[in-house]
């Protein structure tokens, strides 16, 4: 999917249609606000962005699209762009700064290329919430112990430090292995560590 | 029997005793010294009355000559204090009349202006002494309208004689002309008198000759400032001027480009008339291009006459744009207040846009103020100390308390052309934005919480603070 923001009608109406044209669904807003408050579905997408517009810019859009998390790609596309406008809008993770009027292709490539990096994106996106909510399924006790498990200890070890039996343990590890759909402990340990790289 | 003394002599000296004593004295230390006489005749020269009764007369005759000498001389004594008393009153009456005189002279002296008298019947002139000083002359007791235009500048000459036989007739004059004095310097003068008769019945002027050379060249400096800043703010603002149409006509080119592209892409693979029009299509996009070229190199230029980038003390900026803006503050009845914190970091850039940038707002500012009565109208310019992306920037804001916007007019402002003056270009903003953002930096406007509008432009700090 892609967002055209900008501010100028024929502009986004024709950057619309080309893009259309050109094989990609697209949704266009007339301003940043236009696009904040639009609800959108999380499919790999990149967003088409004027950097000036009335009231919030492109570049505001931008910050303010990175202290929200969201991680969308930007190209961005200016009647009046400088030097250090663009140094600093690729700084904060723009994938391309075009001056209108821009070549086609350039765009095109671009929007290729923005998309593609949203995919591998999004696809750890997706990964991300499954993992989380298949550990949301999984009782309180099962999580002490797979926290255990994950961090190297020992059947033995975990009854231990549990104070219940090692057939306990094992009851609980293999419930997890089938909850948490893990083949191996290492893909277990894996999916510890995306859970709790996002919670720590 | 008693011994006296011979008593002629004696008696001359006792007499003049007494009138010396009365000239000097007057009246009253006269006659005491009449009685003091009268007792030391009678006891040194006169037998005692009881022994010689010719005593008697004698001692009357002396009494009645020195009484007659007493008054005689005490006359004389009044009348020399009433000449002197006449003398003082006198002197004091020429000195108030010397230092009402000297004030004359100073106020002349200090104004540049000086008196004259004309008698059109003789051409005699009488000059104060700072009409000789204006003319350069020497003060001298005789002179005529020669003097006068033996100075006159050789180009004004028709002029001043033009003048001079209007005024023949009866006619007041106020007039301004040059003079060329012995040693080539040029003055300029404002000159003006007014016609009345004299006691003769003669035409005569009275009037006053003013120097206003330096008031000149003051104004003459003023307004070569003034040309000279219009100047630069039109060059910078073609150029800003290009660099806004550029950026509204590439919204169509792009446009252009896109639908013909849009339209390339969307074309079968066909027969002749298709590929005629896909080379129609390529050739739109090719044109819209080369447009979009010359455009982008336009606004190079542009760019490249003035965009200086020096260290900037925006303090020294908000000074300068006030000064500039004082008269027309001034004659809108607006009381404009700055606040400057010591120790605020320069910027990089160009001096003069950033002045123009604030002046824009400052100028904006006052337009906002028009209807708010005159006690009401306030513009306060802040420079702060802030940050721009966690870097160090500083910030300047320009407080009215205005119209403030209209509803959903602070959308629009900053377009090129939007205005909502009868008179306005709508350029202002659009162009201060373009100045701001080729500095790194924001221009953003907000409404009060008060009455009013607050514009603010942020800018990176360079380099260090300096107090
Ligand atoms: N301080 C202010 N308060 C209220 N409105 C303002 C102020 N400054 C600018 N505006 C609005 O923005 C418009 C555009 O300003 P500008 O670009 O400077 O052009 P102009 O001054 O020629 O109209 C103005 O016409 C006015 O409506
Ligand atoms: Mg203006």
């Amino acid at each position: 999917m892609v967002y055209v923001v900008d501010d100028d009608l024929s502009v986004r109406r024709s950057t619309g249609r080309l893009l259309r044209c050109a094989g990609f669904k697209v949704q266009t807003f007339a301003s940043a606000r236009e696009f904040l408050e639009h609800p959108r579905r999380d499919v790999p997408a990149c967003l088409v962005l004027d950097v000036r517009m009335p009231g919030m810019g492109g570049l505001e859009l931008q910050r303010e699209l990175n202290r929200l998390g969201n991680t969308v790609p930007v190209i961005f596309i200016t009647a009046h762009g400088d030097i250090p406008m663009s140094v600093r809008a690729m700084k904060a993770g723009a994938v391309e700064f075009l001056t209108k009027p821009f070549q086609t292709a350039h765009l095109l490539d671009a929007i290729r290329m923005a998309l593609a990096r949203d995919a591998v994106a999004h696809e750890e996106r997706m990964e991300f919430r499954e993992v989380r909510a298949r550990y949301k399924q999984l009782t309180p006790r099962e999580r002490e112990v797979m926290a255990l498990i994950t961090a190297g200890r020992l059947n033995k070890q975990v009854a231990g430090e549990l104070a219940t039996a090692e057939r306990t343990v094992k009851f609980h590890r293999a419930n997890i292995m089938q909850k948490m759909r893990a083949k191996s402990l290492a893909e277990l340990v894996r999916m510890a560590e995306k859970i709790t790289g996002e919670t720590g | 029997m008693h011994e006296y003394w011979p008593s002629t002599p004696y008696v001359s000296l006792l007499l003049c005793a007494t009138l010396f004593t009365a000239w000097f004295g007057g009246q009253g230390p006269g006659l005491l010294a009449l009685g003091l006489s009268v007792t030391a005749f009678y006891f040194l020269f006169l037998p005692p009355l009881s022994a010689d009764a010719s005593s008697l007369p004698r001692l009357l005759c002396f009494g009645l000559a020195g009484l007659l000498v007493t008054m005689l001389a005490s006359t004389q004594w009044r009348t020399t204090q009433s000449l002197r008393r006449a003398k003082d009153e006198l002197s004091a009456k020429v000195d108030a009349l010397r230092r009402s005189e000297n004030y004359l002279a100073a106020a002349q002296r200090l104004s540049h202006t000086g008196c004259f008298d004309w008698r059109v019947a003789t051409d005699e002139v009488f000059w104060s002494e700072e009409t000789f000083h204006i003319f350069e002359y020497e003060p001298m007791a005789k002179l005529n309208l020669e003097h006068y235009l033996r100075r006159i500048h050789p180009e004004d000459l028709a002029l001043v004689r033009q003048m001079i036989e209007n005024a023949r007739k009866g006619n007041d004059f106020d007039f301004d002309h040059r003079l060329l004095l012995p040693d080539d310097q040029v003055k300029h003068v404002h000159i003006m008198g007014h016609a009345e008769m004299n006691e003769a019945g003669e035409l005569e002027f009275v009037g006053a000759v003013m120097d206003v050379t330096e008031q000149n060249r003051t104004q003459d400096a003023l307004h070569q400032a003034q040309a000279n800043y219009a100047h630069i703010t039109r060059l910078t603002t073609m150029g800003e001027f290009a660099v806004s149409i550029a950026h509204e006509v590439n919204q169509p080119l792009t446009a252009v480009v896109n639908n013909a592209n849009a339209c390339l892409t969307l074309l079968p693979a066909g027969g002749p008339a298709v590929t005629e029009v896909r080379d129609a299509l390529a050739e739109i996009i090719d044109d819209a291009e080369r447009a979009g070229t010359v455009i982008a190199r336009v606004r190079q230029l542009a760019r490249k006459a003035p965009a200086e980038r020096k260290l900037v003390d925006l303090r020294e900026v908000i000074v300068e744009v006030v000064a500039l803006a004082r008269y027309e503050s001034a004659t809108r009845q607006v009381t404009i207040q700055t606040g400057m914190p010591a120790g605020l970091p320069p910027v990089l850039g160009d001096r003069v846009q950033l002045e123009q940038v604030l002046l824009n707002l400052v100028v904006n500012g006052l337009d906002a103020m028009a209807e708010v009565p005159a006690a009401r109208r306030f513009l306060l310019i802040r420079a702060r100390y802030d940050t721009q992306e966690d870097r160090p920037a500083v910030t300047i804001d320009v407080q009215d308390t205005g119209a403030g916007f209209a509803p959903g007019q602070l959308e629009r402002i900053f377009e090129a052309f939007y205005t909502t003056k009868p008179q306005g270009l709508g350029m202002g903003l659009a162009i201060s934005r373009s100045i701001i953002e080729a500095h790194g930096g924001r221009l953003w406007a907000e409404t009060n919480a008060g009455p009013g509008a607050t514009f603010s432009f942020c800018l990176p700090a360079a380099g260090e603070a300096r107090s």
